[in-house]
């Protein structure tokens, strides 16, 4: 049998006329040729591919049907028939890169896809015009939330996918290119970023096991194996200016010498003591009252705001020359903040090569590196010059120099005596120029691979990727700096290092069978993680010291400390996928992940993380035939497991590490003590999660989206549990506690105009989650866990409610005159009320209630495009809403102790005197009067930050082609764009993105104006 | 595909799966291996003494609420210095007995690595020094509040269940520990260590605090005298003047039985040295460094009692106070010629004022420009209330200062940048420990004997102050005495409740406390002698059986 079937093929090749086709393959879209276009000879595996010129030739019988396939093209088919040239034009299939999803260790079709995925494309990164890719997801997808930490060049961006999980916080799992970064993603120039898929549900991100709980986002730069065409030179770039923007209202200074003088009045009033004749005076001669008397006051925020400069500019050379596809780029990113001293500067570069060496075997290499500079200015300097009162002045009164103490300003010939006489701070214009602090960050990541096929539906692959990171950190404060003076220098320096390999090992068979469709994969990796850090610093060093470059060689050494540390960890993994399909109807997808840990301890290592999903394309099913306007209908239903390693490497060890320090008459007795309880039965914690989707496409695809809902419980969450005082340690952790996140997530994108010319389109997302804490440990609904806003006690966790809580008394006022009740409470006339819940008279922890999460209700973005012709206009909005945070800003610049700092422009309560007027608020209290609801438990600085932002709003145009033949390029456009040009929000701080900033991390709102080239040759 | 499996078999061969998960730990050591080895026994002693540096960080569980300090400008606790509003939810009697319950546990630890760790010939001793510090911490614990929960094992796990011992037995536990730390300390210790005399002196202090209690044995007050009068040793005060031993640099002295290190040598950084020379006065301004002078919070400023405790003939009032401030605060200790320094601020006291005029005119270039202060009734009725007590304002500068405490040479400037020891146990203390317990044995000659050797030191002529009426010799005089002598040392708060003359004294000499309605009555009309047991502690306890004090409830 075997036999006779060899020998019909050999007649039948033997019987029929072998004739060479020879022809050119060129691309639909500019014409040029395309090289490495394959060409088969259908239902046989002879081919052969274009060579650079896009020409083939190849042996075929005059029955023989040529097919014509390239990534990124739709294939074609042509019959020989007695043809000996074919010249052949593909069309870009532009729907392809859409139609794909990046999956983790392979991809799927979207049409196949059972899970919950997210995809933000090069086009949509590319044209906010951010410094960094994080920015420009913001409100992209539905669901994940991404939030600014602060409004400095070089910020961090925070992403939340489906609400949070964790106690111990958490951030996706960032892959860029296979590499795990810990680092996240900041380091890439967004142009160099071909797409990045988020995914969001368990059963996707169980393929990440141990990892995968937070999310994860597979972040695939431009590569040379998706290299279609001859060789392209392309340059993107902008100039921009960034200005300060939607600054607070502060008090002007005689709105302010009132607080002062109020503040004393009150003062002298509460200590029943005289009121001082002249209230807020302390200071000798005449120069303060001759401030006051002709206006003569300092706007100090404006002395130190500046316009900042902004600028990206990348290029790149792709192309492919057969069987190789290559890819170079580089890029150079800077920012200027808007206090003078903050810049922010990048540069990268990247190689990715792309080499199939046969039918067999093919190898690659991608290769990523960039420089960070980021300039931090000096620590104290903004917020200084918002603290500093208008009424003092920045110059010496004698010298008409900058004076390091304004509010110290001593009059010449009388040591003690001042002309205003306020605070020591110093002088942000000459504390600007003694202190400064630095970052600079290296990343080098790539990754080898090596790919082998020995049947056309196996590969085999194996990728080591190895990472380098490293970062400095710097600081140096001068003699004339907040803090130092009089004193000697002081610097700091912190070196960090890390470094990882990835090595991958995996299988892929695809199969079809009749109606049965396969896919496994699987995978074997191990992953290996160092971390290095190295810190020194010194005080008291020589005057003559001006860096942090020379800590250790001048000055006091003895004040000279340092410190090193090392973490490694490692992990081994298995893990398995099986896609399968029935009739392209019926999906099914399969998952799990085995990790083994170093960091759990013996016997807890390993765990494992399964999932399965299942998907039906109802558009398919017959009964759907004759519903001609839906175009495509799928839904989908997964359940799966995911982890979220937060165990730090040697948690489960019993260590002595902390240092204490003692001497014995002058001989230095340093010492170690334990560190604390050892928890060995620490592991993962664990999240399991039901998540439901409808994918729909309707109107030949006018309009099309999704809808997902899900549930999710985590458990055995890492929480610090407090001992009992008496144990002699403060805290363990233990794998206690669980929350639930449930959720709603629905996008929408519609072509509302498509006419010839014009063409309008709008997408729009919208997601809603719930977060709720079900448990914590045996007999405890709440515990306390600080989140460093100034103010922790009101930092809760709590059964039933959400993470991020904030428990305190709730204000409701002021005590007016005459409100008899104020005395029932302790309190009186002019001081911040609170409500006594259970009207006992008495104010106690029962009367606390919960003020609100800082976690959104919900969140959304919109995108509009417009084109006319050459033109496109566009616009982005992103919307966080139900926020509440308690606003370190409001707690600096509403303090009501305080009376010597610039105060945010507010009403407030005085009480009749024979000084000032009375004043009349109901939500301001009186100045140092506040009483101790205020005073003590700070219940009046919290703020709602719901927000909605303009995230951009762009105007291009691109240059006919006709007009560009004769220069050699062939695509220019030019925009203009406006960055953050409108916020709506009720928030009166800087920012309400960042609200929850503490002030020296957080600062002023800026709008970016640019102009930008995106150029092709 | 078979030739795929071997080679994937292979890889995973490659990387051996136990020793590839195994933790490589470079930084820390294991706390069972280091402490096991005596190099690291020494380190777990020297974290064991370290932990005083904790527990006194703050002065607000020994000094506030006393008849002899009261909140200046900065209020401090208020339920600590006014008593009405103390209650369990004080945050600063939580941090003292978290504070020094972690240095207890140190101390366990290290007692339990004594029996395991490598033997040397210093290992006896260093037990005896846990042992002691141990027993230092309970003391506390048991003057501040009661009974407490005696735990003397190391804690490994995570135990979440405690009971209170009561008071007796906390006392009893802290008199066997002493007991057999003296049988094991150095008789000559290295300055700084616990040595022979200064377990004497706690151990007679614990005997001491006993007798008054009700559960105190007959011979309490004779185990006192007696080892107050062992713990001196036949040591007189001559060797030092009272202003020497408050001169900085001079920490390191015969009169020292015990005392905090706080060399410069060993601060984690210029701000974590002590802060007891911050506390006690008003601020001075905020450019310390650059201008010569100490940073103060204007927490704990004196009493119009404290001032009046003194008279011209006794030194120790200008060894107390900076009561002649130069222009550079500073000069006072490291000019040696003082003859160009100008003085920019003089605190008369009550004998002084007089002569104010005679004063200014006996140096008009360094006192021309001199701002004076001077001792000045504010009122008289119903009490004695002087002008540096309660000044219509809290300005910079206008009250005196304690300059017991001063450091000149602190590296930066603010809370916690001294370099100068606590002393916690000294040879003037001892007399009046020995002046107590032979009082409270009605033995007052030899009572007088005691307190007539601290007196000497003072004196600014001799026998100006000596005691010779032995029917002067009362409860009252002898805390009188420690006012002058140990202001600030961190006793007081105990003293008086000793004594049992904390109401009193308090209700009396504190105006913040006597303007109060029955500041010290608590539920159940109990009075607030003791500090409540922190509802932290009481909530995260899992044993519910674990009662309140008194007045608490």
């Amino acid at each position: 049998m075997g036999l006779s079937v060899i020998l019909g093929l050999c007649f039948s090749v033997s019987v029929l006329a072998q004739n060479v086709v020879t022809g050119t393959v060129t691309s639909s879209d500019d014409g040029a040729p395309l090289p490495g276009v394959s060409v088969l000879v259908k239902g046989t595996s002879k081919g052969t591919a274009t060579d650079t010129n896009g020409e083939f030739s190849i042996s075929a019988s005059s029955s023989d049907v040529l097919i014509f396939s390239f990534i990124g093209y739709a294939a074609q088919e042509a019959s020989v028939g007695s043809q000996t040239s074919i010249n052949i034009i593909l069309a870009p299939d532009l729907q392809e890169l859409a139609e794909v999803v990046v999956v983790g260790y392979g991809t799927v079709k979207k049409t196949d896809l059972t899970g919950s995925v997210g995809l933000v494309d090069n086009e949509q990164l590319v044209k906010r015009g951010t410094v960094g890719a994080v920015e420009a997801m913001q409100g992209q997808v539905a669901g994940v939330d991404i939030s600014s930490s602060n409004g400095r060049p070089g910020s961090n961006f925070n992403i939340q996918i489906r609400g949070v999980q964790s106690v111990q916080g958490g951030q996706p799992l960032y892959v860029v290119d296979g590499v795990i970064m810990p680092e996240g993603i900041g380091f890439l120039n967004p142009q160099d970023i071909e797409r990045v898929d988020i995914l969001k549900d368990a059963s996707s991100a169980a393929i990440y096991g141990s990892r995968g709980a937070y999310g994860v986002v597979l972040v695939t730069t431009k590569a040379g194996s998706n290299v279609k065409q001859k060789a392209v030179i392309s340059y993107d770039g902008f100039v921009g200016v960034r200005k300060a923007a939607r600054l607070p209202e502060f008090m002007d200074g005689d709105t302010w010498w009132n607080w002062r003088q109020d503040s004393y009045i009150s003062d002298a009033i509460v200590r029943g003591q005289a009121i001082p004749a002249n209230p807020g005076y302390n200071s000798t001669g005449p120069e303060l009252q001759r401030r006051l008397d002709e206006k003569d006051y300092t706007d100090w925020a404006s002395l130190l705001i500046q316009d900042g400069r902004q600028s990206n500019h990348w290029v790149s050379l792709a192309g492919r020359s057969e069987k190789i596809g290559y890819t170079f780029g580089a890029g150079y990113q800077d920012e200027e903040g808007n206090v003078g001293g903050e810049k922010y500067k990048r540069y990268n570069f990247k190689t990715s090569v792309d080499h199939v060496l046969n039918e067999h075997w093919s190898a690659g290499l991608n290769f990523n590196l960039a420089f960070e500079q980021q300039d931090k200015g000096s620590p104290n300097a903004m917020l200084q010059a918002f603290r500093m009162n208008p009424v003092m002045s920045p110059y010496d009164v004698e010298s008409g120099e900058l004076i390091v103490s304004p509010g110290k300003d001593e009059i010449a010939g009388q040591p003690g005596k001042y002309h205003v006489d306020f605070t020591s701070s110093v002088n942000p214009l000459v504390d600007q120029k003694n202190a400064y602090q630095e970052a600079s960050a290296t990343y080098a990541i790539g990754n080898i691979f090596l790919q082998y096929s020995p049947v056309s539906w196996i590969n085999v692959r194996t990728t080591l990727s190895p990472r380098f990171t490293s970062k400095i950190e710097g600081q140096y404060l001068g003699r004339d700096s907040e803090g130092r003076v009089g004193g000697q220098p002081y610097a700091q320096r912190q070196d960090n290092r890390s470094y990882s390999y990835i090595w991958d090992n995996q299988i892929t068979a695809t199969k079809s069978i009749n109606d049965h469709g396969f896919t496994f994969m699987g995978l074997y990796s191990t992953n290996y993680f160092v971390d290095e850090m190295t810190f020194v610093a010194q005080n008291n060093m020589d005057v003559s010291a001006k860096s942090y470059y020379n800590i250790g060689q001048t000055g006091d050494l003895t004040k000279v400390t340092s410190r090193s540390e090392y973490s490694k960890e490692t992990l081994m993994s298995f893990a398995a996928r099986l896609n399968y399909a029935y009739k392209d109807k019926y999906l099914v997808t399969l998952t799990s992940r085995w990790d083994g840990a170093s960091v759990l301890s013996e016997g807890n290592k390993w765990t494992s993380f399964p999932s399965a999903a299942i998907g039906w394309k109802i558009s398919e099913e017959s009964f759907m035939s004759d519903v001609n306007f839906v175009d495509n209908l799928k839904l989908r239903a997964s359940y799966g497991f995911t982890g979220n390693k937060v165990v730090a490497p040697y948690s489960t060890m019993a260590t002595a590490s902390t240092g204490t320090y003692y001497d014995f008459g002058g001989t230095g007795a340093n010492g170690l003590r334990p560190d604390g309880i050892a928890n060995q039965d620490l592991t993962w914690e664990r999240t399991g999660e039901v998540s439901v989707g409808l994918d729909y496409s309707i109107l030949q695809g006018r309009v099309l989206g999704s809808v997902d809902v899900y549930n999710k419980k985590s458990k055995d969450l890492i929480i610090r549990r407090q001992m009992p005082y008496e144990s002699g340690y403060s805290d363990v952790y233990q794998n206690i506690g669980e929350v639930v996140n449930k959720g709603v997530e629905v996008s929408l994108t519609t072509v509302n105009v498509s006419t010839g010319d014009l063409e309008w389109t709008t997408t729009l997302n919208f997601a809603k989650n719930n977060n709720e804490v079900t448990k914590l440990y045996e007999g405890t609904d709440m515990i306390l866990e600080s989140r460093g806003d100034g103010y922790n006690p009101d930092d809760v966790i709590q059964v039933g409610q959400p993470m991020g809580s904030y428990y305190n008394w709730v204000t409701d006022g002021v005590w007016q005159a005459g409100d008899t009740e104020a005395a029932t409470y302790g309190q009186r006339e002019g001081q911040g009320r609170v409500v006594d819940y259970d009207n006992n008279d008495v104010i106690d922890a029962e009367d606390k209630r919960f003020i609100g999460s800082n976690l959104p209700d919900w969140t959304g973005g919109f995108n509009s495009t417009l084109t006319y012709k050459g033109f496109d206009f566009s616009f982005s909005v992103v919307a966080r809403q139900g926020m509440t945070y308690y606003s370190p800003f409001h707690a600096e610049f509403t303090n009501h102790e305080d009376r010597g700092r610039a105060k945010l422009d507010i009403d407030w309560y005085m009480q009749d005197n024979p000084h000032t007027d009375s004043r009349s608020s109901n939500v301001y209290p009186q100045p140092k009067n506040a009483g101790i609801y205020w005073r003590t438990y700070a219940v009046g600085y919290y703020r709602d930050a719901s927000f909605v932002k303009i995230k951009n709003i762009t105007l291009g145009y691109t240059i006919p082609k006709q007009l560009l033949e004769k220069t050699g390029i062939t695509h220019l456009r030019v925009y203009g764009n406006v960055l953050n040009p409108f916020v709506f929000t009720d928030y009166d701080g800087f920012d309400p993105e960042w609200a929850g900033a503490t002030f020296a991390n957080g600062g002023m709102s800026s709008i970016t104006y640019q102009f930008g080239v995106n150029l092709k040759f | 595909m078979k030739k795929i499996l071997t080679a994937l078999c292979l890889l995973i061969l490659l990387t051996n799966c136990s020793d590839y998960l195994t933790e490589e730990n470079k930084t820390d050591t294991l706390a069972d291996q280091l402490y096991r080895t005596a190099s690291g026994f020494e380190n777990l002693v020297n974290a064991s003494y370290s932990g005083l540096r904790n527990v006194y960080a703050a002065p607000f569980m020994f000094e506030s609420g006393t008849d002899i300090a009261v909140d200046g400008r900065n209020p401090g606790p208020v339920g600590l210095s006014e008593y009405k509003t103390l209650s369990p939810g004080e945050a600063a009697v939580a941090t003292f007995y978290q504070t020094v319950y972690q240095a207890i546990q140190v101390a366990n630890t290290g007692i339990h690595y004594a029996e395991l760790t490598a033997q040397t010939t210093t290992l006896p001793s260093r037990k005896g020094e846990l042992k002691f510090l141990r027993a230092y911490y309970y003391f506390l614990l048991v003057q501040s509040f009661g009974g407490v929960s005696i735990v003397d094992d190391m804690i490994t796990t995570a135990q979440t269940a405690f009971d209170r011992n009561t008071e007796e037995e906390v006392y009893e536990f802290i008199i066997s520990e002493l007991e057999e730390a003296q049988s094991l300390v150095d008789e000559n210790p290295v300055f700084g260590r616990v040595g022979v005399r200064a377990v004497k002196h706690l151990l007679a202090k614990v005997y001491l605090t006993r007798g008054y209690l009700s559960f105190g044995e007959a011979n309490d007050f004779v185990e006192a005298s007696t080892l107050a009068d062992e713990a001196i040793a036949g040591y007189d005060l001559s060797s030092i003047s009272y202003q020497d031993l408050f001169w900085p640099g001079k920490e390191k002295n015969n009169e020292i039985l015990f005392s905090i290190q706080f060399s410069s040598t060993s601060l984690a950084n210029a701000t974590s040295g002590s802060s007891q020379s911050g506390f006690y006065g008003p601020y001075h301004g905020g450019e310390g460094l650059a201008k010569g002078y100490p940073w103060r919070s204007y927490n704990l400023i004196p009493t119009s009692y404290f001032y009046d405790l003194f008279n011209q003939d006794d030194t120790r009032w200008e060894g107390s106070i900076m009561n002649v401030m130069y222009e550079r605060y500073f000069d006072f200790y490291d000019k040696a010629d003082k003859s160009e320094s100008k003085i920019s601020r003089y605190y008369p006291q009550a004998w002084e004022v007089a002569d104010t005029a005679a004063w200014r005119a006996a140096d008009p270039a360094n006192r021309a420009n001199t701002e004076i202060y001077p001792y000045e009734i504010k009122s008289t009725t119903p009490y004695v209330v002087n002008e540096w007590e309660q000044p219509d304002v809290y300005l910079d500068n206008i009250i005196p200062t304690i300059r017991k405490f001063d450091d000149p040479t602190a590296a930066a400037f603010g809370q916690g940048s001294s370099n100068r020891d606590i002393y916690l146990m000294r040879l003037a203390e001892t007399y009046l420990i020995a002046a107590e317990a032979y009082l409270m044995r009605n033995d007052k000659a030899t009572a007088m004997d005691r307190i007539n050797e601290v007196k000497g030191r003072a004196e600014r002529t001799p026998g100006a102050l000596q005691l010779t009426d032995e029917n002067d010799v009362t409860i009252d005089e002898i805390l009188d005495e420690r006012a002058r002598e140990l202001f600030g040392e961190y006793h007081r708060w105990f003293d008086l409740k000793r004594t049992g003359k904390l109401v009193e004294r308090v209700n009396l000499y504190n105006k913040d406390v006597r303007d109060i309605d029955d500041a010290f009555v608590g539920t159940g009309g109990n009075l607030k002698i003791l500090r409540p047991i922190p509802q932290p502690a009481l909530e995260l306890n899992t044993n519910k059986d674990f009662p309140q004090n008194p007045a608490y409830e």
